[in-house]
């Protein structure tokens, strides 16, 4: 199925472009900030879900 | 084999019913590969109303469930057979099969467990024994004596039906394929909405610890992720394209939701208020946005409706035992419904010592998506795996505000499985059972996230470390029965010996049914009876989930004994422990009440395994005129 474009949802959470190349520096600079972030969050999660089952936490 | 082998007639004639009644509403969906999924999943839910409608007039038998097989097979079979052709020519197991391994292996091994008779959890309380009270009777049969009668939902009905069919094998197989239909939903709505794998998501939620204990104990809770899943798809499908048939979709699959758990209701509502914003936001005069809003309002209460309307018949209240203040309700009060919530409320602070929290309470609602992933084990009575939702969700969810591709669909996805939860969990019971579709929901949401935060390679390593992880625990949930239900599946136990091994309530029932005189009734003295292993007519007395014997107006034995003879009890069991109890007040005096009982007005027949048998003596003479002058 191809993706379609929204009947009823024309509004600022549709689509962003996903070039990186259109993506100012200083953007790329919040999302790379941004990405670091949420893999530190993710990293967290599971060492602490781990830790739990190995008595460790 | 047998059960097999009517698992799936019972699956062509659903899937065939569940076709042709969504052709007759114009809500087939427009995916021609995805109609056998939503089909079959639409079928069971009906199966579930039809199981109701036959119970209401007494027959719930093989022959008019058969007719009515031939019926929706006659009806449905040709879009039937179109749906299959189209679903394989789709299917694509280049990049899939491994999850689609790792998925039968764990389906192999749930099997294995659902050919052993139920042990353990609301199964043998009451998702598996009203169904089977119904099966035996050909019928509905009043149960005023436990309100547990009264929360039968779409999914019970599907069970009575394979119990009136076979027995309990298969309708525990019934409630796996509501699982294996969940996943499924899930990977589609992964991966045909969200642009992820769907492969991905259906296998991570297969494999969830939490996903085991649903799969081997049945229960509603399947359901309402698998019409939640599909609801989400069709919800987003008609965003995009404004379609009447994927509005009509949402409504019948959400309504069957609301249909299978009274806290399924929420599902519905979601929908309604993501389908009354879109239709604000949209250029549609208000007039014309109003008669799709009642077009989904009315078909979705249509399709959650059959067992809110028997409820509402046999009791005056469709929630009963809940919403008392506002519907009241026949053997039930407001004291009832007091203690209940302070039970409840008791419960909850047992187990949120396993933190070393207390129940939630206004922002401390905040920790329960972490405590539900790091402490499941503090919300009931089980190990921390058999409630265990995994890492996977709480990790990357918060990586959806990077998706860029199908950038809404992600977010309100998550959005709804957020709002899903939030909602049971502050208005309901924050408990890793009850939040399970808004989870499912969460988890879609996460992968296309995690696969933007990681990047290919990674992504597919955390996968399969979380697979591994969900596989590790789940087998940890092996012990202590999976050998033995091996053992009885390949015909080395007999199924009794397997239940006195390890169901000390077997042990006791096995020797209580021998007791009791096929004529005779036994009253059932314990706060949450489990009373599957029952096979002598009874009644259940609890002053926790009944008010028909009503603890607040009987003080003494002898009114308690002339209540039970009114009732034709011949005999009563009674759970030792209960005659300690002092948890509260009432809990003590109905002790009291219940010692004075058993020691005044019965006999003792047998103890053993923590419950003990008794015979209730005869009226006296002059007892029996002064009731009589009473009545």
């Amino acid at each position: 199925m191809q993706p379609r474009r929204s009947a009823f949802f024309p509004s600022s959470i549709d689509e962003a472009p996903a070039s990186p190349g259109t993506v100012g520096a200083e953007r790329l600079g919040v999302t790379t900030g941004a990405r670091l972030l949420l893999a530190a969050w993710a990293a967290a999660v599971y060492l602490a879900y781990w830790l739990g089952y190995l008595g460790l936490r | 084999m047998i059960d097999a082998l009517l698992l799936v007639l019972v699956l062509l004639a659903a899937a065939a019913g569940g076709l042709a009644v969504l052709r007759l509403m114009g809500a087939l969906p427009e995916a021609e590969d995805e109609r056998g999924l939503v089909g079959l999943a639409v079928g069971l839910g009906l199966a579930g109303a039809l199981g109701l409608a036959l119970a209401a007039v007494s027959a719930l038998r093989p022959a008019p469930l058969g007719v009515a097989a031939a019926l929706a097979l006659a009806l449905g079979g040709r879009d039937l057979v179109f749906a299959v052709r189209a679903a394989i020519r789709a299917t694509n197991l280049r990049s899939a099969w491994p999850f689609l391994l790792v998925c039968a292996v764990v389906l192999a091994v749930e099997a294995t467990a659902m050919l052993a008779p139920p042990i353990g959890g609301d199964q043998t309380k009451y998702h598996l024994v009203y169904p089977r009270l119904y099966a035996e009777r050909g019928g509905l049969v009043a149960t005023p004596w436990s309100f547990w009668g009264q929360m039968q939902f779409l999914p019970n009905f599907l069970f009575a039906i394979g119990f009136a069919l076979r027995g309990d094998v298969l309708a525990r197989f019934l409630n796996a394929m509501l699982g294996v239909l969940a996943a499924l939903a899930l990977s589609r709505l992964v991966g045909r909405r969200l642009g992820g794998p769907g492969a991905v998501a259906g296998a991570l939620f297969f494999t969830l610890p939490i996903t085991f204990s649903l799969m081997t104990r049945a229960g509603a809770d399947l359901a309402v992720v698998l019409y939640g899943a599909l609801a989400a798809s069709a919800l987003l499908d008609w965003m995009d394209t404004g379609r009447a048939s994927d509005l009509r979709l949402v409504a019948v699959t959400a309504g069957l939701a609301g249909g299978s758990k009274v806290m399924g209701l929420l599902v519905p509502a979601l929908a309604g208020l993501v389908v009354v914003v879109v239709l604000l936001r949209s250029e549609l005069p208000v007039r014309r946005a109003l008669g799709p809003v009642l077009a989904f309002g009315l078909l979705a209460f249509a399709c959650a409706s059959p067992c809110y309307v028997r409820n509402a018949v046999d009791t005056g209240n469709p929630l009963y035992p809940f919403g008392y203040s506002v519907f009241g309700g026949r053997h039930w009060s407001r004291a009832a419904s007091e203690y209940l919530a302070d039970y409840y409320e008791q419960y909850q602070t047992t187990y949120a010592a396993r933190r070393d929290g207390a129940p939630y309470a206004g922002v401390e609602l905040a920790r329960f998506p972490w405590d539900l992933t790091m402490h499941p084990e503090s919300f009931e009575n089980a190990a921390r795996q058999s409630l265990d939702v995994g890492p996977f969700a709480l990790a990357f969810l918060p990586a959806v505000l990077l998706v860029r591709r199908r950038r809404r669909a992600v977010l309100l996805t998550a959005a709804l499985g957020v709002a899903y939860a939030s909602v049971i969990a502050t208005a309901a019971w924050a408990h890793p059972r009850y939040v399970v579709p808004g989870v499912a929901l969460a988890l879609a949401a996460a992968v296309p996230a995690a696969r933007t935060l990681l990047g290919a390679r990674v992504f597919a390593a955390v996968v399969a470390l979380t697979v591994a992880g969900n596989l590790a625990l789940t087998s940890r949930l092996l012990r202590p029965l999976w050998s033995d239900q091996v053992r009885v599946a390949t015909g080395r136990l007999a199924p009794n010996t397997f239940l006195r091994r390890h169901s000390p309530r077997f042990a006791f029932w096995e020797r209580a049914n021998a007791a009791i005189p096929p004529d005779g009734r036994v009253l059932v003295l314990e706060k949450v009876p489990h009373p599957y292993y029952i096979e002598r007519p009874y009644v259940l007395a609890s002053y926790l989930e009944q008010g028909l014997v009503d603890y607040r107006a009987l003080r003494e034995p002898a009114a308690l004994a002339t209540a039970a003879r009114a009732l034709g009890v011949t005999h009563v069991a009674l759970d030792v422990s209960a005659l300690d109890a002092s948890g509260d007040p009432f809990e003590t005096d109905v002790a009291r009440l219940w010692r004075g009982f058993v020691g005044s007005e019965t006999d003792l027949v047998l103890r053993a395994d923590g419950f003990a048998l008794y015979a209730l003596r005869p009226a006296s003479a002059f007892a029996a005129r002064k009731a009589a002058a009473r009545g």
